[in-house]
């Protein structure tokens, strides 16, 4: 039945171009913003001539989508799945069974559409990245998984057979999950509501407006701008009212896009998480790719007491690293059994040393910097002089804020944990073997003031993070550097600003 | 606190930055040009010029004499079985601890001035970052070198 090479089913090629569309979605905008921003013209051919560039656009990725479906065959060939596509560079990928680990089985609204499902086969060590048949009917995946199934896999249990057997194909046939969570739908609306990502939104927002505005009566907008100080200030301020609640709404519903029906699968040797409403994502993190775990408190969710728990992976193969959710939006209090359950040795309390007292004055100072230039300018441009000091005391508070979290220490199983806030509260929990190097970093000020950053690398996503524990006593800055020896001597750290993290749901 | 790292790069550094810090402050003359140029178009006065042009002076000179002195006093390195350890700065200090383990390539560079002083650069890189040991003398160079990669071999591959 499967081994002759066989193509797709048509669907694939509107799937295939929407895959394009979305990944060149900014560009794809602002080129329709930009080429259609100032068509104020009388004759219809030079309208053609501006709408041009956008129908290339549209043909041109349909075409791809079409040639991308059109080179793509797959097959079965003794033990293994094969697959080979493309035009130019012609790719053929050779599956062996037993090297199959996760057979997943989704739907995305097209395939809804059309009643048909996307078949994704990865594969364990990563050499090769997993496969994807965009669009195939039900039965035919089905049929393909039946064959592809290992013998020596463990056989699903009765009840799992009948979950599987009606309502879920896309619940995973060989390998029972040692642990899951599910994002509840509370917890996915407060996410939303709370996701912060709008300041992104506002300034796209922000652009196409001005794109937009200059196309319709260009006197009348610089008119605005010179009595942008003087007059209108009711017009002013209603409309950055709307356009930040635009932009809200715009935030909260690419988070419900992106993380409903979120769920995380512990199996044997890596978490599998998937996620999304329109579009299913599917995520693979093998435990020995986790460089660290980092829990941020954003400055919307401290308050209700939320978090969201990132992963750091390393990448391989093929595959890059990434850093990415492992749970959108958790209550802070189940932080803790959280990772007890998904990534035990995280689950880490140490003892740390908070930054020492004479600090303070260098966190207010390094806060109010942004805050004093905005002032400043805002006062200087626009005339509004007295919002300067409405937002330098935002400064002195979060400077304040970051003095008392600031923190970094050792776990008795050799953990680094530290804490840190830019605006967000972050705490960073590494193991000592996943450090590639460590820094500890002086300036002039900071000498004279025996204090010093504490840097970690480590290895994530392409190019490595860094996390920075600023101003920590120099003697504790430096036992905390010279841990990261292999032989690890223990950090004799200074007891008077001994502090205990990660401590979750609790004040301070 | 642990002592500084023990060994000193070799002094030869001194001469071959003051080349070529004094080399690469030159580009920095390209701003009075420009200035030069609009003055001559009539844009601006001529006094930026002068100004930038008595900057961009003293920076070579601060470059030729003084910084790479300074530099040379405060670069410090060690290299034992288990990891790299660097002290360096001239107004920022920094110390680095490098786990020999996580070590994955190690090079050795010569530029045509720190060939003529007899000096080679190593270059250490790991998953996430890079680091240089500048002007060491070729055969320690290459001492230090093949003891890292013999390090990094014998580490486990893991990441």
């Amino acid at each position: 039945m499967f081994d002759v090479p066989k193509r797709q089913h048509p669907v694939a090629i509107i799937t295939n171009t929407l895959a394009v569309v979305r990944n060149f979605f900014l560009p794809i905008v602002i080129g329709i913003v930009v080429g259609t921003g100032n068509v104020q013209t009388e004759s219809q051919w030079e309208y053609l001539l501006r709408i041009l560039p956008i129908l290339m656009v549209f043909f041109v990725t349909l075409g791809g989508g079409f040639i991308q479906w059109f080179r793509f065959y797959y097959w079965l060939e003794g033990d293994e799945f094969r697959v080979k596509q493309g035009l130019i560079v012609r790719k053929q990928q050779f599956i062996p069974r037993h090297r199959i680990q996760v057979i997943d089985i989704s739907s995305g609204i097209i395939q809804r559409m059309f009643g048909l499902v996307s078949l994704n086969v990865q594969t364990a060590g990563g050499d090769t990245p997993g496969v994807t048949i965009s669009a195939i009917r039900m039965e035919e995946a089905l049929a393909i998984r039946a064959k592809l199934r290992k013998e020596d896999q463990q056989v699903p249990t009765e009840e799992e057979n009948q979950n599987s057997g009606t309502e879920d194909p896309i619940s995973n046939p060989f390998l029972k999950p040692q642990a899951e969570y599910k994002l509840s739908g509370d917890h996915l609306l407060i996410g939303a509501a709370t996701s912060g990502g709008f300041g992104v939104f506002l300034s796209v927002l922000a652009t196409i407006y001005s794109q937009i505005s200059s196309s319709i009566d260009e006197d009348r907008i610089l008119g605005w701008f010179s009595n942008l100080p003087l007059g209108d200030t009711n017009s002013v301020v209603i409309f950055t009212i709307l356009l930040v609640l635009v932009a809200w709404l715009m935030s909260v519903s690419s988070f419900i896009l992106r993380f409903a029906n979120f769920r995380i699968r512990k199996l044997d040797r890596e978490l599998v998480i998937s996620k999304g409403l329109l579009e299913r994502k599917q995520v693979t993190i093998p435990f020995r790719r986790i460089q660290a775990i980092r829990v941020v408190e954003g400055v919307l969710r401290q308050p209700f007491g939320y978090a969201t728990i990132m992963v750091d992976s390393a990448g391989f193969g093929e595959k890059s690293g990434t850093t990415t959710e492992l749970v959108p939006l958790i209550p802070s209090t189940q932080v803790s059994d959280f990772l007890k359950t998904f990534a035990d040795e995280f689950n880490v309390v140490g003892t740390a040393v908070r930054p020492p007292k004479r600090s303070l004055f260098r966190f207010v100072l390094k806060a109010i910097r942004l805050p004093v230039i905005i002032g400043l300018a805002l006062g200087y441009f626009s005339g509004l002089w007295y919002l300067a000091p409405i937002i330098i005391p935002f400064g002195v508070v979060l400077g304040i804020l970051r003095y008392q979290e600031t923190g970094g220490g050792i776990s008795s199983t050799n953990f680094f944990t530290g804490r840190y806030r830019n605006l967000a509260r972050t705490t960073v929990i590494i193991p000592a073997y996943r450090i590639q190097s460590a820094k500890t970093v002086q300036n002039p000020f900071q000498l004279f003031n025996t204090l010093a950053d504490l840097r970690m690398n480590i290895a994530s996503s392409n190019t490595g993070a860094e996390f920075i524990i600023p101003n920590l006593d120099q003697e504790d800055a430096d036992e905390m550097l010279q841990w990261v020896q292999a032989s690890r001597p223990a950090p004799i750290l200074d007891k008077q600003l001994e502090i205990t993290i990660p401590a979750f749901g609790k004040s301070g | 606190m642990r002592p500084d790292p023990h060994h000193k790069i070799h002094p030869n550094a001194i001469p071959a930055w003051r080349l070529s810090d004094g080399a690469s402050s030159l580009t920095w003359y390209f701003l009075p040009i420009l200035t030069f140029t609009f003055w001559y178009t009539g844009a601006i006065p001529l006094w930026p010029t002068f100004v930038l042009a008595g900057l961009c002076v003293v920076n070579t000179i601060f470059m030729m004499t003084i910084v790479p002195v300074i530099r040379w006093k405060r670069w410090r390195y060690e290299i034992n079985g288990h990891e790299i350890y660097l002290k360096y700065g001239i107004i920022v200090i920094r110390k680095v601890l490098i786990p020999a383990s996580r070590i994955q390539n190690v090079d050795t560079a010569q530029g045509p001035i720190f060939r003529h002083f007899g000096l080679s650069s190593v270059t250490i890189t790991t998953a996430a970052t890079t680091h240089e040991i500048p002007a060491l003398d070729d055969e320690t160079a290459d001492a230090v070198r093949n003891t890292i990669s013999v390090l990094a071999r014998e580490a486990d591959q893991d990441v």
